[in-house]
């Protein structure tokens, strides 16, 4: 690359993304994808993935096709980008209606960028449509998920090297923020890019102290948690299993005059999340109680703490989930508040997400009772309202490994076969996860030693082992919640500049 | 106490052992069958039709297995029925929370979130124009309000100036808003929601919270808000020009069914039921169904050409008498009617 391109790409960074300066890895990623090289980037959360593939989007002649594995995050990305000015952004996913989806197939020449979960890439249309266009750069977020040994395994991933032939064998990019080498390696299996060229950029975050509290039960974790919330300077997040907890706290932190707190999850509908994602950017919420569902796609810089009241099913997410703290660069924690009823709790999420040996029997004899034809195999998954006995979950995934089988008849004993394999590859996760909890010994060694990463040199406030001053961490202003008094006049003329 | 509760008891003892649990769960989604619609007008419920579409079977559920726990309802195979203790209950929670009187789901439930959405969206980029802020995360991300707000700003904008415009919209607003309040009703119900620029607006269950009330019945208080502001912006469509504008629909949805529609033009040409029935190649009850149809749906479709004004005033008062609207009761009390004036007359009762 010659001296007046690089110029180039600071100058569209300012231009698009008014940046002036690039973040470690972004250059040499957007460099080499430039140059048609298949390239597998490792980069950690709240680093700027999504601009090693917008970036080039200004420069590479057709389209950027970018599979990305959440709905909700695929939306955020796309609002972000209108925000900024770019209308060529769009996602096809599930929740378009047909006038929406129709509207926006018909005019899928005039997008620069597509994003799209990979259920979409299953249909034949959507290919079709595909292979009209010109795609210049095929983009494979969370690129982990396809891998059975990453913490997310998703099997429409595993199509997803077959859609790259079909779509005219474009150059690819796999991000991700977690992949050790067994992930890296099956990534590169499953897309054909073998010849690949890797970035790997450290998941350590210097910034973030990295503590693990021990609690005797259920009611002494609740009492540190207020504790805490009570001590330390917001804004925070606190992440639960339960979205039933997540409300609860939210509402135990107001009664106390702790927050303003609000709770955030899956259950509720697009405005409401657009509103609570709004009053936590902008401060007016002091701590986010959560389910897992809250914080990819929020890029809100000064969040200063993170608490797991409950430990995540895996060493990945939680390296996820606590990276959203500190994006600033300042001094940040993470807390993860741990007692022994817990692993139960875990145990039992781990289980709901796969069918028992009993379900998968019973769905069976449920298929010869019904004698489903083939063409009606698409709405047996619809059918899931009317079933009892199976979590969502549970039931889509049973009606997924139906409808892909080739034999039919050896399909319990196949489901049951896949089940052990998820439920010992989950469990073998989990207990990493128990692992580092129960490390005696440097907990920020323990964690890079999963991504087969070396602590590089002491860091002040680095884990609980290796000490920290929790008051650095402390709210010395004692800001007191306000109590919001209605007054509509002001509400109003506020809104409309009035005053 | 969940509002849903006393809501629950108020539609068993209007259906009066005569209906399920499930006839008052699609009741308040507002599913679109006859039957339901024909519950909501022949039991009197037409407020309450489709004013919670986001219930969820799930809470319904929980409700309903309270209620019952708590013996305030009695469910007997498929019909619900309320118990004294029910009824003092509802009384006492409606007592200090009343249904919101301006609630009027059959009315408006077609437009009231379509309104929302667009008053919102507009009072969000209206906030932003007045921050010379011309980008911004939208509250409303549903691809059609959004194309629907923008081609409203820009036709509004051929006759007003950005200036022009915030103020117009303001005055209109505050003016709304200053005569509910002397009506008593709260506006920061309805202000607190708006979002403006970096001023995201409140939840509703925030703030049912800040009036530590259920959120239940915050959302159908705020409903019944809309309610009364769709109303009042379609009969003074003259002083609210720009706010009875989010108010119009474009292509109301109907109630009737097309087959409905057809036979109802051919009433409006005058045609008898008999003549419509051989044209249409229909039975003569097929197009008597559409009739009732049409008198549930249409409040302006008298029912006098075909029930003589005396018989319908013995079906009214048998029906209060026993307190009935299955058919075969009243039939039986008052053989002189046949079933098709019954259903005409069930379905013109005051509400």
């Amino acid at each position: 690359m010659t001296k007046g391109e690089t110029m180039d790409l600071e100058h569209i960074l300012f231009e698009k993304f008014s940046y002036t300066s690039f973040r470690t890895g972004q250059k040499e990623i957007i460099e080499s994808v430039l140059e048609g090289q298949d390239t597998l980037a490792l980069l950690p959360t709240g680093s700027g993935k999504s601009l090693c593939y917008q970036l080039p989007g200004y420069i590479l002649p057709g389209a950027v096709l970018i599979v990305s594995p959440l709905i909700s995050l695929m939306q955020d990305q796309v609002e972000q980008m209108k925000v900024r000015g770019e209308k060529r952004a769009v996602a096809l996913n599930s929740f378009l209606s047909p006038e929406e989806k129709s509207f926006v197939l018909k005019n899928l020449h005039f997008f620069k960028f597509i994003y799209i979960s990979p259920e979409m890439l299953q249909s034949e249309l959507i290919i079709r449509k595909l292979q009209e266009i010109e795609i210049s750069l095929f983009v494979i977020d969370e690129a982990h998920c396809i891998s059975q040994w990453g913490y997310d395994f998703r099997p429409d991933y595993l199509e997803l090297g077959k859609i790259r032939k079909l779509a005219g064998n474009p150059p690819i990019l796999a991000l991700t923020a977690t992949a050790g080498e067994e992930v890296r390696r099956d990534i590169k299996k499953y897309l054909y890019m073998e010849e690949a060229k890797e970035y790997i950029y450290s998941t350590d975050r210097h910034n973030i102290a990295v503590s693990v509290i021990h609690a005797a039960n259920y009611a002494e974790k609740r009492e540190q948690l207020f504790d805490l919330v009570g001590r330390l300077e917001g804004p925070g997040i606190l992440y639960f299993s339960s979205k039933k907890l997540a409300d609860e706290t939210a509402a135990e932190i107001n009664r106390r005059f702790l927050g303003p707190a609000a709770s955030y999850h899956a259950d509720l509908d697009p405005e409401m999340r657009i509103l609570l994602q709004q009053q936590f950017l902008y401060d007016e919420l002091k701590i986010m109680c959560a389910t897992s569902a809250f914080g990819m796609g929020i890029n809100k810089e000064n969040i200063r703490y993170i608490i797991h009241f409950h430990p995540p099913l895996t060493v990945e997410a939680y390296v996820q989930e606590i990276g959203r703290a500190g994006r600033d660069g300042k001094k940040s924690l993470a807390i993860l508040l741990f007692s022994e009823d817990d692993l139960f709790l875990q145990q039992q999420l781990i289980a709901g997400e796969l069918p028992t040996e009993q379900q998968i029997d019973a769905f069976c004899k449920w298929l010869e009772k019904n004698q489903f034809k083939p063409v009606e195999w698409d709405r047996i998954e619809e059918t899931y309202s009317g079933m009892g006995g199976y979590s969502e979950v549970q039931w889509r995934l049973l009606c997924k490994f139906y409808t892909k089988m080739h034999n039919r008849s050896s399909f319990p004993q196949a489901m049951k076969k896949f089940v052990d394999q998820r439920l010992q590859i989950k469990n073998k996760k989990l207990n990493e996860m128990i692992s580092f909890i129960h490390h005696q010994g440097c907990k920020r060694e323990k964690l890079l030693r999963f991504f087969n990463e070396e602590k590089e040199q002491p860091i002040e406030n680095c884990c609980d082992y290796c000490g920290i001053d929790f008051s650095f961490y402390e709210d010395r202003n004692h800001a007191v919640q306000n109590k919001v008094s209605f007054q509509w006049k002001k509400r109003l003329g506020e809104i409309f500049k009035r005053m | 106490m969940n509002y849903l509760i006393p809501v629950l008891l108020y539609c068993v003892e209007r259906f009066h052992k005569e209906r399920s649990m499930s006839a008052v769960y699609y009741l308040l989604k507002g599913k679109k069958s006859a039957q339901t619609i024909q519950d909501a007008v022949w039991y009197g419920m037409k407020k309450l039709f489709s004013v919670y579409p986001g219930l969820s079977r799930e809470d319904f559920q929980k409700a309903v297995a309270l209620a019952e726990q708590k013996k305030w309802i009695t469910i007997t195979g498929q019909v619900a029925g309320i118990t004294e203790a029910g009824r003092k209950v509802s009384a006492d929670l409606f007592n200090r929370y009343p249904l919101p009187g301006h609630l009027d789901g059959w009315t408006y439930h077609d437009t009231d979130n379509l309104f929302w959405q667009r008053l919102s969206l507009i009072v969000q980029t209206i906030s932003n124009w007045a921050n010379d802020e011309t980008r911004f995360f939208p509250v409303q991300r549903d691809y059609l309000i959004q194309n629907w707000v923008k081609n409203w700003f820009r036709k509004i904008r051929l006759k007003y100036t950005k200036q022009q415009l915030a103020d117009a919209f303001y005055e209109e607003l505050y003016r709304l808003f200053a005569e509910m309040e002397s009506e008593e009703l709260d506006p920061n119900i309805i202000v607190y929601r708006l979002t403006g620029h970096k001023k995201p607006g409140l939840t509703p269950v925030q703030i049912a919270n800040l009036y530590a009330w259920d959120y239940v019945y915050y959302y159908f208080l705020f409903r019944s808000y809309i309610h009364f502001i769709i109303r009042k912006l379609r009969l003074e469509k003259q002083q609210y020009p720009l706010l009875y504008s989010l108010a119009r629909i474009e292509h109301p949805r109907h109630f009737l069914t097309k087959s409905g529609m057809k036979t109802y033009q051919y009433l409006k040409m005058g045609y008898s039921i008999e003549k419509i029935s051989r044209l249409r190649k229909l039975k003569r009850n097929t197009i008597e169904d559409h009739i009732v149809e049409i008198a549930i749906t249409d409040p302006n479709f008298s029912i006098d050409p075909y029930v003589l004004p005396e018989l319908q005033q013995k079906i009214n008062q048998t029906a209060y008498r026993l307190k009935t609207r299955k058919l075969k009761k009243i039939k039986e009390a008052l053989p002189e009617a046949d079933y098709f004036s019954i259903r005409l007359v069930l379905s013109k009762m005051e509400q």
